[in-house]
């Protein structure tokens, strides 16, 4: 599944860069294109679904350092009503 | 006693929207009339609609000069005369998969477009584009079908920034249920691009869940509901709430501006069409907010949307109309 996964301002590279590896050990691929958004701080990839939770799991009882989060990718679409209608 | 109901609401559900279609009908065949009266050459072709008018917005105010505006949407009408010249190809990139051009397929994006910088004088019609001499980055997040993905947006909205961005104007969302969170990436680059020095105001569409004849309310939407995202109602040209339009009904998806949304007249590709939703406010404050840029270039995000919501007219409720009405002062 795609995920956006953020790195955490608050730690240091080391602890990112060791999270980083953690989640590519889980099969996450980087996505490519996202060179500002990787400049900021946060990427887009794809994770093998089984990994989500485990992954979850961890960061929640504290592993990877604190270092990252992930979130799983949500659909969206216009904000249009259905009032509207051509002319 | 279920038997005598459901067939009153059914009535009176065909009896609304029955209203609904003379109402929209009425309202083509003024602007029928007024267009017939008004070619493009005539004195008054440079006159604005009423969402301008009701947005304190007239020939003598700022035109969003020197402001840069995202608009992340279904792309842009490229061959539209309206915007003739108008966008540089470096502000636009597509971020939908297997789609190279930002070139619009659907109509909504240029609509969007059209509001927020459609030129003074448009090719047919009153003008209806809030911020004329604003700059349009355009970055095309949704596809020709009118859907689109978080993590294209969000690569979207880093991109806009990178390309100098002062507000980025967002039509787009999902419904959200009652008490369930907000959407956390949105808030964590808002947040990541604050912490860059990068100035950047976001504006959003609140949502169009609500059935209000129905006495159906729905919560702000997401990416809406995020604290850090100014979230827009729509309301007609009689400054009534729209039936469509979701409100402030948990205190996590709050209401802050509201602004016209229903029949609204814009650009969409070979032409113009009218339009209704909290997609279209959108853009008539991304591009007030341009204005007000343009009045004062040294405002913070949270200083320009402060200004917002200082100029805004109660409506009513905050639950229906966030705190109002901005209007140009």
């Amino acid at each position: 599944m795609r995920v956006i996964v953020n790195l955490s301002d608050q730690a240091d590279d080391a602890a990112r860069q060791q999270a980083m590896a953690e989640l590519e050990k889980r099969g996450f691929r980087k996505a490519n294109n996202q060179d500002e958004l990787a400049a900021l701080g946060m990427l887009v990839g794809e994770l093998p679904d089984e990994q989500l939770d485990p992954l979850r799991h961890a960061i929640a009882s504290g592993g990877l350092s604190g270092a990252v989060s992930v979130v799983p990718d949500a659909k969206r679409r216009i904000a249009k009503s259905d009032d509207s209608r051509s002319t | 006693v279920s038997h005598e109901i459901f067939p009153a609401s059914a009535e009176l559900l065909s009896y609304a929207k029955g209203q609904r279609d003379a109402l929209l009908a009425l309202i083509e065949r003024i602007e029928s009339r007024r267009r017939r009266r008004a070619p493009a050459s005539a004195p008054d072709a440079e006159a604005e609609g009423w969402p301008l008018r009701m947005l304190g917005i007239n020939s003598q105010s700022p035109k969003g000069a020197g402001v840069k505006v995202a608009v992340l949407d279904t792309g842009i009408d490229l061959t539209h005369l309206d915007f003739a010249g108008r966008i540089n190809p470096a502000n636009c990139q597509s971020f939908v998969e297997g789609v190279a051009s930002v070139q619009d397929g659907h109509g909504h994006g240029t609509h969007c477009c059209g509001v927020v910088a459609g030129p003074i004088t448009p090719q047919v019609g009153p003008r209806f584009g809030v911020a004329p001499r604003a700059e349009l980055i355009v970055g095309k997040v949704l596809s020709d079908a009118g859907e689109g993905f978080d993590s294209d947006i969000v690569r979207a909205i880093a991109w806009a920034a990178a390309q100098g961005a002062q507000i980025v104007s967002m039509s787009l969302g999902s419904a959200r249920e009652s008490q369930t969170a907000y959407s956390i990436a949105y808030e964590q680059i808002a947040g990541k691009l604050a912490l860059d020095g990068r100035r950047c105001l976001f504006v959003t569409a609140a949502g169009n869940e609500s059935q209000r004849s129905l006495g159906m309310i729905a919560p702000v939407g997401n990416p809406a509901a995020c604290p850090s995202l100014l979230a827009v109602a729509a309301v007609d040209q009689w400054q009534r709430v729209a039936d469509f339009s979701c409100g402030e009904v948990d205190p996590i998806g709050t209401l802050d501006l509201c602004a016209p949304g229903v029949a609204i007249r814009s650009t969409v590709p070979g032409g113009y069409d009218f339009m209704s939703g909290t997609s279209m406010a959108t853009p008539h404050v991304a591009g007030l907010a341009a204005l007000y840029l343009e009045q004062d270039p040294h405002l913070t995000p949270a200083e320009l949307w402060r200004v917002l919501v200082r100029s805004a007219r109660n409506l009513g409720r905050r639950r229906d109309f966030g705190f109002g009405l901005p209007v140009l002062s």
